[in-house]
């Protein structure tokens, strides 16, 4: 059961984000588009500059939980790399949870606030105007994700047989 | 608790709680929840996803995945090697040629890429064994390189300063402007410091030219062709901006394009190229932002809990001199650099300095652009500076010891350069004056 969810998660996560660094790739590409049109044929669009902060919001949380399972997530460990090796084990895992819990936490509050923005059709502050859970909606996404791989690393760091 | 307690408990709460290796962007939640909790209890968490959603969906951020994009097509389709190779020919005979090739690469990488670490990496690997096999000094060598590849993130494109304008709050424009003269100005310090090393210790230089054929002037005529691209994509960053054409977002977007002609132009760009740059460039943005998402609470709370106002008051009331007070902003990224995380020291440090420098009346661009250049040092400062991780990690075979050691007389070079820019400060205000 945990190996096919582990799985499914890891699909989800993989799709999820290539879609996000598909959006981030599309950034320029709209960018240049609105340079062309507006010195080329005179006609500036009205949505390039929201939709750029847009695609970078949904692109960075879709590829957050990829960062996650990949550990490439900034961290300050030299003292833990100058505790014996059983120790730091104890330690990394330790800070797995911790970590899961805070992002878990944080996602359980982010899905709150997604779900009153639906409530009350919250719309994002800019002339061009999208709901703005269409967004925020890939909060929880990223945070549960990323509390879930925490978990993962947590759990293997502790079965992981001694050096 | 007062005010001030507040800030001090709040800084070493932040680092006690780095220090465990909980990653960044966690640690900054986790300070996060426990602030809304203390100031608002359940309501105010709702003010958490709206913060980091406005950081993420900042429109100033959307140059920061552009510009490491664009360095992520240079070296990923391999075109950076031919104006490696171009370089080197228009370099002529000299015994010190691969020390100032290492100069001159390194500052040209830095304009066509914003992340010091990429540039390291890559010199590391290709650059320093060739240098080593031929007589140079490694430690000169090591030294160069990483001092090199450090100008990346000053001179535009710069990520660094993208995050360090979005978080001040200052142009964009400005500060990528401003990193172009203290970047060439500290290249041509580090040629002087490696002549000067030489000429006190010819040792440290191969005797004779490491035995190259003389460059015909058909080569030297070739080579400037095929430096001529590279121009583009500077001119498709820098150029369009000082022209006053784009915004720094869309340079950044002409900059994407530009690297994207150069690669086809030399017949190097592929499908998976460009997959594999996109892919690195979304999740090196998702790393930053992260940390940049929060970290925006982080300020925002310690602006609610008073903690802010009351330090201005307080540094108001010192009636410190103002230079003396710049030193001491500037020695206290510079120590803190040396141990943490440039990106973290920077999103704790800018929201507290930001009144600060309003109080001192500091020109701005001026100020976050010695800041800038200040951080940028704390990647080849030891013990932990992360240029010289990514150059240890290039060169597995040199000792740390020999690699701190080569990177000390550059933390002097550049603190060398800041002094400059501290007493003619028209090198970072001048050209951002133009725009």
């Amino acid at each position: 059961m945990f190996g096919l969810v582990a799985s499914l998660l890891d699909r989800l996560v993989t799709v999820l984000g290539w879609i996000g660094a598909f959006l981030i790739g599309l950034i320029p590409a709209i960018y240049c588009y609105e340079v062309a049109a507006r010195y080329f044929f005179s006609a500036p669009t009205t949505w390039s500059y929201e939709s750029g902060g847009y695609l970078l919001c949904l692109g960075t949380l879709l590829c957050a939980p990829v960062v996650t399972r990949e550990h490439g997530h900034v961290a300050i460990v030299f003292v833990a790399e100058t505790l014996p090796m059983a120790s730091r084990r104890r330690l990394e895992s330790a800070i797995g949870l911790a970590a899961a819990a805070v992002c878990l936490a944080v996602a359980a509050t982010t899905a709150d606030e997604v779900s009153s923005q639906i409530a009350r059709n919250v719309q994002t502050t800019a002339a061009f105007a999208i709901p703005k859970w269409w967004l925020t909606a890939a909060l929880p996404y990223a945070l549960a994700a990323s509390g879930l791989y925490f978990i993962r690393d947590a759990i293997l760091t502790r079965a992981a047989p001694s050096a | 608790m007062t005010a001030v307690a507040i800030l001090l408990a709040s800084f070493a709460s932040i680092l006690a709680v780095f220090l465990t290796g909980l990653p960044v962007f966690v640690a900054f939640m986790l300070l996060n929840i426990a602030g809304v909790w203390f100031y608002f209890s359940g309501p105010g968490f709702g003010m958490l996803t709206n913060s980091m959603y406005e950081t993420l969906s900042s429109p100033t951020l959307v140059a920061l995945p552009m510009f490491i994009l664009m360095g992520e097509i240079l070296f990923r389709s391999g075109v950076t090697d031919i104006l490696y190779r171009a370089l080197d020919v228009l370099l002529g005979r000299s015994r010190l040629r691969l020390y100032y090739l290492s100069i001159l690469l390194s500052t040209t990488f830095g304009a066509l890429s914003g992340a010091a670490m990429a540039v390291v990496a890559m010199m590391g690997r290709t650059l320093y064994p060739g240098m080593l096999a031929r007589g140079y000094d490694r430690r000169l060598t090591a030294g160069t390189i990483m001092a090199g590849a450090s100008l990346a993130p000053i001179i535009p494109p710069s990520v660094l300063a993208v995050i360090i304008a979005s978080l001040a709050n200052i142009s964009v424009a400005g500060l990528l402007i401003a990193g172009v003269l203290p970047g060439l100005m500290l290249a041509a310090l580090f040629l002087i410091y490696v002549v000067s090393a030489v000429a006190i210790d010819p040792d440290r230089a191969p005797t004779v030219a490491d035995g190259r054929q003389s460059v015909t002037w058909g080569q030297r005529a070739r080579a400037v062709l095929l430096t001529l691209p590279f121009g583009l994509v500077i001119l498709s960053v820098l150029g369009v901006i000082l022209a006053g054409i784009v915004t720094p977002e869309e340079s950044a977007a002409t900059g994407v394009l530009g690297a994207l002609l150069v690669s086809v132009v030399f017949g190097k760009l592929s499908m998976r190229t460009l997959f594999e740059a996109v892919a690195v460039s979304a999740r090196t943005t998702a790393i930053v932002l992260l940390i940049m998402m929060s970290s925006k609470m982080f300020g925002q709370l310690l602006a609610f809990s008073g903690a802010t106002q009351s330090l201005i008051d307080t540094v108001s009331g010192l009636d410190i001199d103002p230079w003396l007070m710049l030193a001491i902003l500037m020695a206290i990224p510079f120590v803190i650099c040396m141990f943490l995380d440039s990106i973290a020291v920077m999103l704790i440090l800018v929201p507290i300095y930001i009144p600060i420098v309003g109080h001192f009346q500091y020109d701005v661009i001026w100020f976050w652009a010695l800041f800038l250049i200040n951080i940028t040092v704390g990647g080849i400062t030891p013990p932990f500076g992360y240029t010289i991780f990514a150059f240890k990690s290039a060169v597995p075979d040199l000792p740390m010891r020999e690699i701190y050691a080569a990177a000390w007389p550059y933390v002097g070079v550049f603190l060398v350069g800041m002094l400059l820019v501290v007493l003619f400060p028209a090198l970072a205000t001048y050209l951002p004056k133009l725009v």
